[in-house]
């Protein structure tokens, strides 16, 4: 309790900045991770994060100090060479993406363990970090480095932003259109590159591909728009940012980096469950209440003919008086209709029922729509009078009233169905 | 050109000697390391290349990589359960989680608008990540190097022998050779299979062949080889044994039993290089032999690259 309020009120110097970092980390690979993952390149985080090892330890072995400018051009010049090299491969060999990829990835840093080796002992602190990375080891300098990507990000998208739209969904008609595809794409894969190498230091290798995809990938879940998509994949970066920080700080060790993975995954998993449009849950939910809607319309239709064969002359349908024995309808249903306020029990008999005024009402409309189908098919689309039946099982669910009514209207406001049943 | 930097450089590699070069791997003295070494790698790379084949040839080149880190928390929670470094228990609960991040790979991409590369970067880095958080979290109970799986110690699985009619063999060369001969098997079994639903799967459907079947099983096999070499490879590089040498031999292949032996025979000259190259540099072998694999792959593409050219 007493380290929730500690964090809370970032007195600790080391809790400001873990936390400071967390959020510039997570803006910045939400932001070019929303590219990354509408471009289906999602996994090229994986391939730079990789690939740039080797570059890192050379721009190391360069003045064989941890200055940071070495280590960061190091990491652009081996990240540039792995995508022109990907490039390369699958333009000139039947070999695809994701296996030109796969070779890159696993050949450069095979070649950064080398390389690592290489290395006179004791000086393997600096490029060990590179692989696991310490949040809670965030320095000034780190923040200073992040800070200046996470700007360089947002300048650069915010002046090619119709470009990168562009390139994001339809680079051929760009070409096309004379916009520089390809510059934008290095841009793009430069500013990935650099992301990974200043985010390295501090979740490590594996999961900064994570935070470049995973709130990304939420964020795609919740919405078609690439702005919305940009700034609600910052959003998640940042927040899992600072809950991974938080859980890391609080709980007994939990390691910064995996945590804040475990909190992008978290907010993913909402997204996939609860996104109004197609999380898993929010669509289970919508067809679970679809078919109650048409069982219960079903039950009333069974009601209806039921009551409606006893008075084959009544011209307009007026049921509330009627009673009906609760064996007309399959057990366990009445129940139900009973708590949606369509049914009622009837005052004369205890195992009678009757139709309440809304339940006449909906009842009436289910049958409406079935009779004015099978007549619409019978007559206009020439259906054979039997065969009309089970489309109208289907339609007469799914129709609007205000379809009926227009319905009604073409049919010259039609009172009898085919089968000469009347029409409620 | 005497910069501090090239002569760092220098001091870091030590000189060329043909002659060293060529015979200390197989001195007086090394050579029974370097022939278990050697064997052990061609192993792996046999195994690695055989189901790797048919990885590419299903354009799953990279689900290789996700099912190589999604074994890490079956890894720590096998044995953080059952208590034991028992092989069979590692090897139960990495091809567990490495089934379970496949199916949740596909459920995501199939439940969702999500495309298949976002849904394998979710999944996989989901799982190490809890793979690593678990380490971290049992660090005093689970003897688990994190270095280890990452990197592997191809050097270091050859000290650990066991007795065997033929006298002391390495565990993880028998663990491989068994691995190894049950893929072979499996190979040999389900060749027909393997072959339609790897290069025409709408036939192979139609044809009555399982094909989500045969797609689970060569899932959990890819899980049981990762799972085996990750103590000798580490888990990037195992991936590494999926893709480079089958992508190599696609380049000068295009028939199924062509790109396997073909892949069997580049295994081997990758393994050799590495080891010598490892000898001269000092460098750990398997990255090394990923590294000479990877030159391998450079020499093919130029050539096949400068033919057509020409």
């Amino acid at each position: 309790m007493e380290n929730v309020v500690r964090f809370l009120t970032l007195e600790d110097a080391f809790v400001r900045a873990s936390v400071l970092g967390a959020i510039l980390l997570g803006m910045n690979c939400g932001v070019l991770g929303a590219f990354l993952v509408v471009r289906r390149m999602s996994l090229v985080g994986d391939t730079l994060s990789h690939a740039v090892l080797p570059g890192v330890v050379g721009g190391y072995l360069w003045n064989q100090a941890k200055d940071p400018v070495a280590m960061l051009a190091g990491a652009v010049v081996a990240g540039v060479l792995g995508t022109l090299l990907i490039n390369a491969i699958s333009s000139t060999t039947k070999l695809k993406t994701d296996a030109a990829q796969g070779i890159i990835l696993t050949v450069f840093f095979a070649l950064g363990v080398c390389l690592i080796s290489l290395l006179p002992p004791g000086n393997k602190g600096g490029v060990d970090r590179f692989l696991f990375g310490q949040l809670a080891a965030v320095n000034a300098r780190d923040l200073a480095w992040l800070l200046k990507a996470t700007l360089l990000t947002a300048v650069t998208i915010g002046l090619g932003y119709r470009g990168l739209l562009v390139l994001s969904f339809d680079p051929v008609f760009g070409r096309l259109a004379g916009l520089p595809m390809r510059w934008l794409h290095y841009g793009l894969m430069l500013l990935t590159t650099l992301a990974i190498v200043v985010a390295m230091e501090s979740v490590g290798v594996v999961l900064v591909s994570a935070l470049l995809v995973i709130p990304a990938a939420a964020a795609s879940l919740l919405t078609h728009r690439l702005h919305w998509l940009i700034l609600l994949a910052a959003a998640f970066g940042v927040l899992a940012g600072v809950a991974g920080t938080f859980f890391s700080f609080v709980g007994e060790r939990l390691a910064a980096g995996p945590m804040v993975v475990i909190c992008a995954a978290a907010i993913f998993a909402l997204a996939f469950c609860f996104s109004p449009q197609q999380g898993v849950l929010t669509s289970w939910w919508q067809r679970f209440k679809w078919q109650q809607r048409v069982t219960v319309e079903n039950e009333l239709k069974l009601i209806y003919r039921r009551l409606e064969d006893r008075h084959p002359e009544v011209k307009v349908a007026d049921f509330v008086e009627e009673s009906f024995p609760a064996a007309v309808l399959p057990p366990g249903s009445l129940r139900r209709l009973q708590r949606q306020e369509y049914v009622q029990a009837a005052p004369e008999a205890p195992d009678l029922w009757r139709l309440t005024q809304s339940g006449q009402q909906a009842a009436c409309r289910v049958v409406r729509h079935h009779r004015l189908w099978e007549l619409y098919l019978a007559r206009r689309a020439s259906y054979a009078v039997d065969h009309v039946h089970d489309d109208a099982e289907k339609i007469e669910h799914l129709m609007s009233s205000e379809q009926a009514q227009r319905l009604a209207e073409q049919l010259g406001h039609p009172t009898m169905d085919p089968h000469g049943r009347l029409i409620p | 050109m005497n910069s501090p930097a090239l002569l760092f450089a220098e001091s870091l590699i030590p000189p060329f000697e043909l002659r060293r070069f060529l015979t200390e791997p197989w001195s007086e003295g090394a050579w029974q390391a370097t022939q278990w070494i050697f064997l052990l790698s061609v192993l792996i790379g046999w195994c690695c290349g055989m189901v790797g084949n048919f990885l590419l040839l299903r354009r799953m080149a990279l689900t290789g990589d996700a099912i190589s880190h999604s074994v890490l928390p079956g890894l720590v929670l096998g044995y953080v359960f059952f208590g034991s470094m028992d092989p069979w228990v590692m090897i139960t609960g990495a091809a567990v989680a490495g089934v379970c991040a496949v199916m949740l790979i596909e459920f995501l991409h199939k439940q969702s608008r999500l495309k298949s590369d976002a849904a394998m970067g979710v999944a996989f880095t989901t799982f190490f990540a809890f793979g690593v958080l678990l380490i971290r979290r049992f660090a005093d109970r689970a003897h688990l190097d994190v270095d280890c799986v990452l990197f592997g110690h191809l050097e270091f699985t050859v000290f650990d022998t066991m007795p065997t009619p033929f006298g002391p063999v390495p565990v993880a060369v028998v663990k491989m050779l068994g691995i190894t001969l049950l893929a072979l098997l499996l190979l040999f079994l389900f060749y027909k299979e393997l072959l339609m639903t790897s290069f025409d799967a709408g036939l192979a459907n139609t044809m009555g062949l399982p094909g989500r079947a045969v797609h689970l099983g060569l899932m959990a096999v890819t899980s049981v080889i990762v799972v085996a070499a990750l103590e000798s490879v580490g888990a990037v590089l195992v991936v590494g044994m999926m893709i480079v040498p089958p992508a190599t031999a696609r380049l000068l292949a295009h028939r199924l039993p062509t790109l396997l032996w073909l892949t069997g025979l580049l295994v081997v000259m990758g393994a050799l290089l590495g080891c010598h190259v490892a000898a001269w540099l000092n460098t750990p072998l398997a990255a090394t032999t990923m590294v000479a694999s990877g030159g391998i792959f450079l020499v093919v593409w130029l050539a096949t690259f400068w033919r057509k050219l020409a």
